[in-house]
């Protein structure tokens, strides 16, 4: 079986990167309409022209692509916001890396290379020292820095990056591995992302896509900031790989479980595998790595904590909306303030607040969660980090922070198309500690809930609109 | 166990979970009603049907009811994402006034379509060389029914109506108040009865120019929701059905 390692643990007479980027080279040499090149592999998950695009793509041999190409259904498959976004990318990789490895063999490297995985969740493990937590960030220097490429490694190189090392709110694992449900139908969140059918932009990002999948790629910016290009940056793969890592350590955890629908288990999806033949595989073919015949090798997180929930129950917690802030607001600016209009107190079914929690002397503290739909705009714009007030404040700091919105695929999203309803994304956070953590301060009222929208970097001219943020409170 | 209190003890449960966890279901009802009516019309004996037909001369009430009908036993089912959208983002207490609202601006842009279908129908047939000579013209020298058909399967294959079902599966902001809920859900009810007529108009247009049985016209409601569930990337049975109306009527034309 197959290891796939942790990128900075490979020894320092590893070859893994330097085959790596021998074969990326071999691959980009190949036409882009060949099913084992590397702009093809890149065009699976998506391709568009674009002026944010343009420059990835017209350096692609034997560019512009066939029609027939474009056409063969093969390309702009990326599932995202859905339940299929974590076994579509398990696939892709699985494909990808066979692919890699013939073409390694072909530049004359050994057989059996194995894709490695860039564990920045390190950052989050107990006792670790600052330095090692900025190393885990840190893109692996063999992709290049700030400064340019490693002359080294040329294939794993691409302008365009924005940022190499990564803040460490946008590694945290722990909001996606708390979960203990891996899809769901109500406005709750969950692990692994709504019940969709093919859904390219589906507007229901499991938690392990919102953070820290969406929130690297933005982050990291550049190809990597936008669904049509992401594919194209070596580091795309690697990033994936730790993702597909996460949802094996989640899987493995007590009471977690993968959907037992048939609607998610025979759900098929084609590719093309090294020898450039058509494979269809089902969602049922790759519910573990091991069906695939590989493993991952140790690394933080490992969650052995026993969950609240016996396996496999479905978390239907009902809810209920009790706020929202005004419709299509503007978040271009540096910081942005979004005040709640609540539901009125006689009409409102569920509460916010403690104070009414202990009022009735529940046991059980209601879940609460934020979603900030139909986020709109333009060009591929940083993430923005959220905080909550309740008090008329407007403090950025960790007590106060909600969570980021990763842009990734955003214009994408906002452009009604073949692959897209035009709605923009969506997003969904788990507020039941921070609420409940704020609302025992002095001053707090959930009359005065307010949110600030602080982008991480000042906008390059991008536009970003949010279409609704509002707050549910599940029914008591 | 009294099990009545045992409902309302558990939230969403019991009728209320049929009211809001299923809130698509009053949208089944309504098509699973006008199919029903369908079918019964369809058992009665021919001559009867027939003189129901002929007797007299047909209101415009009746003919938008004969075409809300028919776009409510096809459209409805596809409706019930958005009913299903209007539970997540709204607070429960609209909940039925919003729904309601929602149907309100679905029909009334159906209404206004079925109204300027019935408005063309009426000036063509009130030019009477047109009303006299030409339908008949035309279905004698061309394979009218086919050509019908083969345009509505070049549209169905064209990104613009695969857009537009797309689009179909598009929410949008609401507020919460509850005069802007209304509104808003009005709207939005308008707003998806346009992408379903992006979508689906101009097969329910060739059905209506070229005639049609029952059995079409269920045959073509599942595959338009097999469609919309499948979504056109992964199927294209909609435009081969299309085609094979078009070979048929074709076929049917040069025997």
């Amino acid at each position: 079986m197959k290891v796939r390692k942790n990128v900075y643990e490979l020894s320092a007479s590893d070859m893994t990167l330097h085959w790596y980027s021998k074969a990326v080279e071999v691959m980009k040499q190949r036409s882009i309409n060949d099913p084992t090149s590397w702009w093809y592999w890149g065009a699976v998950h998506g391709y568009v022209i674009n002026t944010s695009t343009k420059q990835f793509w017209e350096v692609a041999t034997d560019y512009p692509p066939k029609q027939s190409t474009i056409d063969s259904g093969f390309w702009n498959n990326c599932q995202h916001g859905t339940w299929f976004f974590l076994p579509w990318h398990r696939m892709y990789l699985y494909y990808f890396e066979a692919t890699v490895a013939k073409a390694v063999v072909e530049a004359g490297g050994p057989v059996g290379w194995t894709l490695p995985f860039w564990n920045y969740c390190e950052a989050f493990r107990p006792g670790i020292s600052i330095a090692e937590q900025q190393q885990a960030m840190t893109i692996p220097p063999a992709f290049g820095d700030s400064q340019g490429k490693n002359a080294d490694y040329p294939g794993l190189w691409l302008e365009g990056r924005v940022n190499y090392v990564l803040q460490k709110r946008y590694v945290n694992p722990w909001p996606a591995l708390d979960e203990t449900v891996f899809t769901n139908t109500s406005e709750d969140v969950n692990f692994g992302g709504g019940i969709t059918g093919f859904a390219v932009s589906g507007g229901k990002k499991g938690q392990l896509e919102q953070l820290p999948h969406d929130v690297v790629h933005g982050y990291i910016n550049g190809a990597m900031g936008n669904t049509k290009t992401a594919a194209l940056d070596p580091i795309f793969w690697l990033h994936h790989a730790n993702i597909d890592r996460m949802w094996q350590v989640w899987v493995e955890s007590a009471g977690h479980s993968n959907p037992a629908s048939s609607d998610w288990l025979n759900f098929e999806f084609d590719f093309h595998d090294e020898n450039g033949e058509v494979q269809t595989l089902k969602v049922k073919d790759v519910r573990t790595t091991e069906q695939l015949n590989y493993t991952y090798s140790p690394g933080y997180p490992e969650m052995d904590a026993e969950s609240p929930n016996p396996p496999g129950r479905a978390a239907e917690n009902v809810m209920d909306v009790v706020g929202a802030s005004n419709i299509n607001t503007d978040l271009s600016h540096d910081l942005s303030a979004l005040a709640l209009n609540m539901v009125p107190q006689g009409r409102r079914k569920s509460r916010v607040s403690m104070a009414a929690r202990a009022s009735v002397n529940q046991s059980k503290t209601p879940k609460r969660v934020l979603h900030v739909n139909n986020v709109t705009g333009t060009g591929n714009p940083c993430p923005v980090d959220i905080f909550i007030s309740g008090d008329g404040s407007a403090a950025l700091d960790d007590e106060h922070f909600v969570g980021s919105l990763g842009l990734f695929g955003l214009e994408d999203a906002s452009t009604p198309g073949l692959d897209h309803d035009g709605s923009g994304l969506s997003f969904a956070f788990d507020v039941t500690q921070v609420i409940e953590r704020l609302s025992k301060q002095k001053g707090w009222s959930e009359d005065k809930i307010s949110f600030q929208f602080k982008p991480q970097l000042p906008r390059q001219g991008e536009k970003v609109k949010v279409g609704r943020v509002s707050l549910h409170s599940e029914l008591r | 166990m009294n099990y009545a209190k045992t409902q309302r003890q558990v939230p969403g449960a019991g009728l209320s979970g049929v009211y809001t966890l299923k809130p698509h279901w009053y949208l089944l009802a309504v098509s699973i009603l006008c199919w029903l009516y369908y079918f019964y019309v369809w058992l009665q004996p021919m001559d009867s049907h027939h003189h129901h037909h002929h007797a007299h001369q047909v209101s415009f009430t009746e003919q938008q009811i004969t075409w809300l009908m028919m776009v409510y036993a096809m459209m409805l089912p596809m409706l019930s994402g958005a009913v299903n959208f209007i539970r997540e983002m709204l607070p429960r207490y609209v909940h039925p006034y919003a729904w309601l609202a929602v149907f309100i601006g679905y029909s009334a842009l159906w209404w206004l379509v079925g109204a300027l279908l019935i408005a063309v129908g009426v000036l063509l047939s009130s030019a009477v060389w047109i009303a006299e000579y030409w339908p008949a013209w035309i279905k004698e020298t061309t394979p009218f029914s086919g050509l019908i058909w083969l345009g509505a399967a070049l549209y169905c294959q064209s990104g613009m109506r695969k857009s537009a079902v797309y689009a179909c599966t598009a929410g949008q902001p609401l507020a919460i108040d509850f005069w802007g809920a209304m509104r808003g859900s009005v709207k939005f009810g308008w707003y998806k009865a346009q992408r379903c007529f992006a979508s689906c108009g101009v097969i329910m247009l060739a059905m209506m120019l070229t005639g049609h049985s029952l059995g079409l016209m269920l045959a073509v409601t599942c595959l338009l929701l097999y469609e919309r569930i499948k979504l056109p990337k992964r199927t294209s049975l909609v435009s081969a059905m299309c085609y094979t109306l078009a070979l048929f009527y074709t076929g049917m034309w040069l025997i």
